[in-house]
């Protein structure tokens, strides 16, 4: 649930993104993706072990949904340095 | 255990990285600035595109802590790894990450590459049809 939490939460945006290019997403995208990505590894390494792909558990969606406030919360941080380092250089 | 400690290693060597091509974009462009103007204007910069990849290795790293603090494998008190524990949890720790952490990385990077190819043919593409 969390690899697939993760790769929603990069799809969707990925499309908020694509449809309004201004709203510079682009840290967020990449952080879903890459952790997305790193799941995938993941996840063959559990099947190659004989475990499944996905797990289906409530933990594991509690544990997507905390995955995906985190890289909310983080890029939301990122950008406010962003713009006081701009403030800053600006001044 | 600790895979995401590979990404964040690589994360550690591209950042470096960046920082020295953006110097010397920084530096061509005060020496050059017709041609460096000429190569912001059709293209991406190599910094930016290496961007690309830091993000995608820092987040992914990010994310993962989280998630390795919420099984337990990660705390934050010395030695920060509960695989430190013991000698043989340590040597399951390296093999964890020596397996799954460099495929971690690996992956990532290849999607970075798969990125930069396509990224560089649309360039080209813009070129060709400014007629250039």
């Amino acid at each position: 649930m969390c690899w697939l939490m993760t790769v929603m939460a990069a799809v969707l945006a990925t499309i908020a993104q694509i449809k309004k290019p201004e709203r510079r997403l682009s840290t967020l995208i990449f952080m879903y993706w890459g952790a997305a990505l790193m799941w995938s590894v993941d996840g063959i390494f559990s099947v190659m072990e004989g475990e499944g792909f996905l797990d289906l558990s409530m933990n594991d969606a509690l544990l997507g949904l905390l995955v995906v406030v985190c890289g909310l919360a983080a890029f939301a941080v990122l950008n406010q340095w962003k713009n006081k380092q701009k403030s800053i250089v600006n001044a | 255990m600790a895979c995401f400690l590979v990404s964040a290693a690589e994360a550690v060597v591209v950042t470096a990285v960046k920082k020295a091509v953006e110097k010397k974009e920084i530096e061509l462009k005060a020496e050059r600035p017709e041609i460096a103007n000429e190569i912001e204007e059709h293209s991406i910069s190599f910094s930016q595109k290496l961007g690309w990849l830091m993000k995608m290795l820092w987040g992914g790293a990010f994310l993962l802590l989280i998630e390795h603090m919420w099984h337990g494998e990660v705390v934050p008190w010395p030695p920060f790894l509960t695989a430190m524990a013991s000698a043989e949890e340590t040597a399951s720790m390296l093999h964890e990450m020596a397996t799954v952490g460099v495929a971690m990385a690996l992956l990532v990077t290849l999607a970075w590459v798969v990125m930069l190819v396509v990224s560089n043919v649309m360039e080209r593409r813009a070129l060709v049809k400014e007629g250039r």
